[in-house]
């Protein structure tokens, strides 16, 4: 019997991985659990573990090689054993859905060969997917008003005429066929050519997002005097009680925006090829900035959470995110982001969604103002300025306004956070 | 040519007349088709016999006055034996018309159909011909149980050698009647007991209509519906349903279970991109699945929803009236049916 590993898929988004290291050469004795090799994706580094006792008889690619998610890497097995199962075992790419977290290192099944599905299925009609084909529409942006939400040939009939369909699909790889260049501004294949990993990650991200999602975002600032004075007074109780929580204003706007999301369910969504679904529970992505690039650590369940849980996770994660320890569980599953900016400076900016979130909350730093108070007397107040970035397909201005409304609201009565 | 209404019943005993009086060569046998044996009180004056009922439901009444018994022919209760007697008279010149009562007592009469009627011309290298026409009636809605109200025309349909008909309305009935018996080749002529009492306009005089041809009996561009016998006019009054919500459907009357139609068939639904068979069989292995796998691989490019077949229940057909009403397909399941097909039209809502 031999295993074979395949290459893992750390996170939802990830297509391919690249080998870093090899641990072990063919024909070297290997353990259960003791590193093979490592693997790079997108946002981080895996070892990838053997998943049985038994001798490295191929090693499937070199170094700095790219495989996709699910295709042999290596095979495992006994001296001598079943090499011809071996070969074609490495030759076969699978694409399995192994969900992220018991994804390292487990020996996937080889299945034979699969199409490479990313989300749920788009139901089509045979006809309406032949025509799509032939006016490269991108399916995932075509609302399906047939039976059991398949799109038909009336739905491709309206993308046409609306024109909002994006032509060339962004999702469909475009083979070879000179005589039949897609137009698609956004080519999976060529994004981020040339870049490390992790850059070229964050370059698809960012690319696919802005060419799949109508993005807006709308500004403003809230008066932070009441969240200032909160925070002091519990950091000094805290201090008091001797508790290891680290209250930051980050801390306190993410249980804001907690409160606020489970108010207003439309922001805290995701929407991919044409489905829409609202959350009840928040999963909040933290953005981190690292020397070389960016990851959205995230904290799971966050609307089940306190002030000072929250605080003591942001930190986990945030940590585990810049050593580079974060698994790729870790790194996806978010429903919501924040990122803030607060500490360099900067007051408002326009944050990229993190597809297939319809939402991502840019925080700023705090910015000095006069204001009058009620005696008339001028004073100094702070005040914190929101980026708030929306689907526009999704979610309407009006829409992001309440929700920034609903925000200022716990933000301006702090006390409120505590509930 | 001349125009009067008549009933499908009629429509059937006038071709089959008409096919007697122009080939001596065909004849009638079956059980009770005459009407009864040659018993003293039929003896009329000038020494020839009055025929009784004419068949069970009376519909061969009259054949056995005009052509004798020698061409009409009762036979004991043996469809093994008669229709034996059928193929081999077929096959040594005479082209005869047998009945089986019932289809479902298709079991007695299986083999000399299956075996013999239908493998002669190609065993004997095309020199033999079985010109034999089989005269059967199906259909629920008589209360007439589970014995005497099956739809088995698929059946005889997955027989290679073997064409079988299935008229929908008077016109249809005389027109492939006598088609059936001028044709060469084993023909089995399904009627539905429940369209015996159907008007519509037959001429009088001798026509054919084309073996292996559907018929358009109403165009649409939005939704295809292919329907067998009196299914079609369930097909039709769905038409009429969802005309009044702008969705246009095209209404195909198969004629032809087998060979059926596929030209016609797959045209429609390259047009309309929709499909619904309507087949009163039970509903596995039956004609509409066979519609269905054919258009499925032959326009699959073509399909803008799945293909809906509406057929009866997988049981036995209910005595019950209430129940047999609920077995036998009706406009309701096909709205129902269709409301998924055509849901993205967005046009008015489905009356169901």
């Amino acid at each position: 019997m031999s295993e074979v590993i395949v290459m893992p898929k750390l996170g939802m988004t990830m297509t391919e991985g690249t080998i870093v290291e090899w641990h072990k050469e063919v024909g070297e004795p290997v353990s259960e659990g003791e590193p093979v090799l490592t693997i790079s994706s997108e946002k981080l580094t895996q070892e990838v573990e053997a998943p049985v006792s038994g001798i490295l008889l191929v090693k499937n690619a070199e170094v700095d090689e790219q495989l996709e998610v699910g295709a042999a890497i290596a095979v495992i097995g006994e001296e001598g054993g079943a090499v011809q199962e071996v070969a074609a075992a490495a030759s076969v790419a699978v694409v399995d859905k192994v969900e992220a977290d018991t994804a390292v290192a487990a020996p996937a099944p080889v299945r034979e060969a699969a199409t490479k599905v990313q989300g749920e299925r788009i139901f089509i009609t045979p006809l309406a997917r032949k025509m799509a084909k032939e006016h490269q529409l991108d399916i995932a942006l075509i609302e399906g008003t047939g039976g059991n939400g398949r799109i038909t040939k009336h739905d491709i009939e309206r993308a046409l005429q609306e024109g909002t369909a994006a032509k060339a699909a962004v999702e469909t790889k475009v083979e070879a066929a000179p005589a039949h260049v897609s137009v698609s501004p956004v080519n999976d294949e060529t994004i981020g050519a040339g870049l490390n990993p992790m850059r070229k990650a964050i370059a698809r991200n960012m690319r696919r997002s802005l060419g799949q999602t109508a993005q807006l975002t709308i500004h403003r600032k809230v008066n932070a005097n009441a969240l200032i004075d909160f925070q002091n007074s519990l950091k000094k109780q805290v201090a008091a009680a001797d508790l290891d929580v680290k209250l930051t204003i980050t801390v306190l706007v993410a249980r804001a925006a907690v409160l606020a999301l489970q108010e207003m369910k439309q922001v805290n969504s995701h929407y991919v090829d044409g489905m829409l679904t609202e959350f009840d529970e928040v999963h909040l992505g933290i953005a981190t900035a690292l020397d070389d690039g960016l990851v959205v650590p995230v904290v799971k369940n966050a609307h089940q959470k306190t002030i000072g849980t929250l605080a003591k996770e942001i930190k986990d994660v945030s940590v585990k995110a810049r050593n580079g320890e974060a698994s790729g569980d870790l790194l996806t599953g978010s429903t919501f982001t924040i990122t803030n900016l607060g500490a360099s400076g900067i007051e408002y900016f326009t944050p990229i969604l993190n597809t297939p979130e319809t939402g991502i909350l840019g925080v700023g730093s705090f910015q000095d103002e006069l204001a009058l108070d009620e005696e008339g007397q001028v004073k100094m107040i702070k005040k914190i300025p929101f980026s708030l970035t929306f689907d526009h397909q999704i979610v309407d201005g009006a829409t992001a306004a309440e929700f920034l409304n609903k925000l200022s609201k716990y933000i301006e009565t702090p006390y409120l956070l505590v509930l | 040519m001349t125009k009067r209404e008549v009933t499908f019943m009629t429509a059937i005993t006038e071709a089959m007349a008409q096919a007697m009086r122009k080939d001596e060569t065909v004849i009638l046998i079956g059980t009770d088709v005459a009407g009864g044996a040659e018993v003293d009180h039929l003896v009329k004056d000038d020494g020839r016999y009055d025929d009784a009922f004419g068949g069970v439901f009376g519909l061969s009444k009259g054949l056995v006055t005009e052509f004798g018994r020698g061409r009409v022919i009762d036979t004991p209760i043996a469809e093994h034996g008669y229709f034996g007697a059928a193929v081999g008279a077929a096959a040594t010149g005479l082209r005869p018309i047998s009945e089986l009562m019932f289809n479902d007592f298709i079991g007695f009469a299986l083999d000399p159909i299956l075996n013999q009627g239908a493998k002669m011309r190609y065993m004997f290298g095309g020199k033999a011909k079985i010109p034999l026409t089989v005269r059967t009636v199906h259909g629920a809605g008589a209360g007439a149980a589970a014995q005497h109200s099956q739809t088995l025309y698929g059946w005889f349909g997955s027989i290679p050698g073997v064409k079988v008909v299935v008229p929908s309305n008077p016109y249809d009935a005389k027109g492939l009647m006598l088609a059936a018996i001028e044709d060469d080749n084993l023909v089995v002529f399904s009627e539905d007991k429940m369209l015996y009492g159907m008007k519509g306009d037959v001429p009088e005089e001798y026509y054919t209509i084309e073996i292996g041809k559907a018929n358009v009996v109403r165009e649409g561009t939005d939704l295809t519906i292919v329907a067998i016998g009196k299914m079609v006019q369930v097909a039709q009054q769905t038409a009429e349903t969802l005309q009044k919500d702008d969705i246009s459907v095209e209404v195909i009357d198969l004629r032809t279970v087998a060979p059926w139609d596929q030209e016609t068939v797959l045209n429609s639904v390259k047009k309309t991109g929709r499909l619904i068979v309507i087949d009163e069989s039970n509903p596995h292995n039956n004609t509409a699945t066979d519609i269905a796998s054919v258009v499925a691989d032959k326009a699959f490019d073509y399909l803008d929803g799945p293909i809906k077949t509406v057929c009866a229940p997988n049981t036995p057909v209910p005595f019950a009236h209430n129940l047999e009403q609920a077995y036998i397909p009706d406009v309701k399941k096909v709205l129902t049916v269709a409301e998924e097909l055509i849901i993205d039209l967005q046009k008015k809502a489905v009356r169901v």
